[in-house]
C-alpha cells in the first residue's frame, strides 16, 4: 500500500524537475538568439577595422609599433573567460581545464617563478582560480547579465597598459567559441603582442587601379591608434562568442535533462502501475479467501 | 537633387547609421572636415566630437561620437567609432554625472599623484562627457 504512494510522490517530483529544465531550455534558446544577433551586429565594424589594418600593414613595416614587439617570456597574463552560472554541461569545466593545462604545462617554467597572472572573466572562472590559490590579478564576475562593449574596453585597458609598460611579455585569451548549438570549441589565442597582420586584398577602383589613400595623421600614428581598437574588438568578440556558446551549451544540457526526467518518469509510472496492480491483486485475494473461509 | 554617397557609421554593437548621404562633417584629428561626393580616398583618425550629416532627403542628423576612424573610398564612406549617440538620445543626467566623476578623478590624481588613477583615461572620459553635453545643447 505505502510502496506505491511513495512512487507517486517521486513521479511528481521528477515531473516538476522536467518542467523547470524545460523552462530553462526555453530561456536559454531565447538568450542564444539574442547572443547570436549581437555577434552578427559586431561584424560590420570588426570586418572594416581588419580591412583598414590590412591596408596599413601593407604600406609599412608593422614591427615598429610597440604592440607587435616580441619579447622573451618572463611574465604572462592569461585571460580566462567562463560563464557566470553553471547548469550548462561541461562548458565551464572545459575552459577551466584548458586554462589549467596552459598554466602548468605550456608556461610551467614561468609559473614556477610565480609569473603567470590570471585575469578571470565570469564568476565561475573567478571562483575556481581563487579557491585554488592561483595568482588572480583581475576579476570580472557577473558581466554576462548585461554584456556591453564597455566591459571589453575596461578589460583590455588594463592589460594593454601592463603590456606597454613591459609588465607582461605575452597575453593570451582562452574562451569558448560558438560552433553550433550543440558544439563549442575552446579557443586559445595570443592577444599581445599582436600577431603580424596579413595585408588584405588591395582596394581597387572600378577600372582596376589600386586606391592610394591619403593617411591622416601618418600611417604609423594611425596604426598605433588602430591597434587598441582592434584589441577591444577582439576581446568583445571573445566575450560574445563565449556568451553564445554558453547559451547553446545550456540549451543542450537542459534538453538532455528534460529528456532524462521524462524517461525516468515513464519508468516510474510503469513501476507505479505494477505496484498498484499487485496491491489490488492482494486485496482481492484477501477478500476471496475471506469469503471462501466463510462458506467453508 | 543633390548627389549623394553611401555612408555607414559602424560600432561594435551594430550599425548606427547607414544610407545615402549628401554631406557629412567629421571631427578629424587634424581638424573638422567635410566629405561630399567624389572625395579623395582617405584614411583618418577621428577625435571625440560631433558628427553631423545630411541625408538624401535633406534631413540633418547630429551625433556625439567617442572618436575612431573614417575611411573614404570611391563614394563609400565608413565611420568606425566605439560609441555614438544621436543628439536626441543623449542621457543628460548620465553625462553630467560622468563629467563629475571624471573631474573628481583628475582632481584626486593631481593632489595625490601616487593614486592608481590613469590620468589619460580620466581626461578622455571627461572629454567624452563634455562632448555629449555640447552636442545635446546644439539641438
Amino acid at each position: 500500500m505505502g510502496q506505491y504512494r511513495k512512487i507517486r510522490t517521486r513521479i511528481r517530483g521528477v515531473q516538476n524537475t522536467a518542467k523547470i529544465t524545460q523552462a530553462m531550455k526555453m530561456v536559454a534558446a531565447a538568450k542564444l538568439r539574442r547572443a547570436q544577433d549581437a555577434i552578427i551586429q559586431a561584424r560590420p565594424y570588426a570586418g572594416k577595422l581588419r580591412e583598414i589594418l590590412g591596408h596599413l600593414a601593407e604600406s609599412m613595416e608593422t614591427a615598429i609599433s610597440p604592440y607587435f614587439q616580441q619579447r622573451e617570456t618572463h611574465r604572462v597574463g592569461i585571460v580566462v573567460v567562463t560563464a557566470d552560472r553553471g547548469l550548462c554541461g561541461p562548458f565551464n569545466s572545459n575552459v577551466l581545464k584548458a586554462a589549467q593545462h596552459r598554466v602548468r604545462n605550456t608556461y610551467g617554467e614561468v609559473n614556477k617563478a610565480g609569473a603567470v597572472e590570471l585575469i578571470c572573466v565570469g564568476k565561475r572562472s573567478v571562483d575556481f582560480f581563487d579557491k585554488r590559490g592561483y595568482n588572480v590579478v583581475n576579476k570580472y564576475p557577473g558581466i554576462f547579465n548585461d554584456l556591453n562593449f564597455a566591459v571589453a574596453q575596461k578589460i583590455v585597458g588594463e592589460i594593454q597598459d601592463k603590456f606597454l609598460e613591459g609588465h607582461y611579455d605575452k597575453v593570451e585569451l582562452i574562451h569558448n567559441e560558438f560552433r553550433s548549438v550543440i558544439r563549442q570549441k575552446i579557443a586559445v589565442n595570443q592577444f599581445l603582442p599582436v600577431e603580424p597582420i596579413v595585408s588584405g586584398e588591395r582596394a581597387k577602383t572600378a577600372s582596376g587601379y589600386n586606391i592610394e589613400y591619403i593617411f591622416e595623421p601618418s600611417s604609423v600614428e594611425l596604426l598605433n591608434a588602430l591597434i587598441p581598437k582592434h584589441l577591444n574588438t577582439q576581446m568583445w568578440n571573445g566575450l560574445l562568442e563565449s556568451n553564445a556558446a554558453e547559451h547553446g551549451a545550456r540549451m543542450t544540457a537542459m534538453d538532455n535533462a528534460t529528456r532524462n526526467a521524462k524517461d525516468l518518469a515513464r519508468d516510474l509510472k510503469l513501476e507505479y502501475n505494477k505496484a498498484r496492480q499487485a496491491a489490488i491483486t492482494t486485496e482481492i485475494l484477501e477478500i476471496v479467501s475471506g469469503a471462501n473461509a466463510l462458506e467453508g | 537633387m543633390a548627389k549623394t554617397f553611401q555612408l555607414d557609421i559602424r560600432t561594435p554593437e551594430g550599425v548606427a547609421w547607414q544610407g545615402e548621404t549628401e554631406i557629412v562633417t567629421l571631427p578629424g584629428k587634424q581638424g573638422t572636415f567635410q566629405v561630399l561626393i567624389n572625395h579623395a580616398p582617405l584614411l583618418t583618425e577621428l577625435e571625440i566630437g560631433e558628427i553631423r550629416l545630411k541625408d538624401d532627403q535633406g534631413n540633418e542628423q547630429i551625433f556625439a561620437s567617442s572618436g575612431g576612424f573614417a575611411e573614404v573610398r570611391l563614394n563609400e564612406v565608413a565611420v568606425l567609432t566605439e560609441t555614438i549617440e544621436r543628439a536626441e538620445d543623449i542621457d543628460t543626467a548620465r553625462a553630467k554625472s560622468a563629467r563629475e566623476r571624471a573631474e573628481e578623478r583628475i582632481k584626486k590624481s593631481r593632489t595625490n599623484p601616487d593614486l592608481p588613477i590613469n590620468r589619460t583615461r580620466a581626461e578622455a572620459a571627461l572629454a567624452r562627457a563634455e562632448n555629449r553635453l555640447k552636442v545635446m545643447a546644439r539641438l
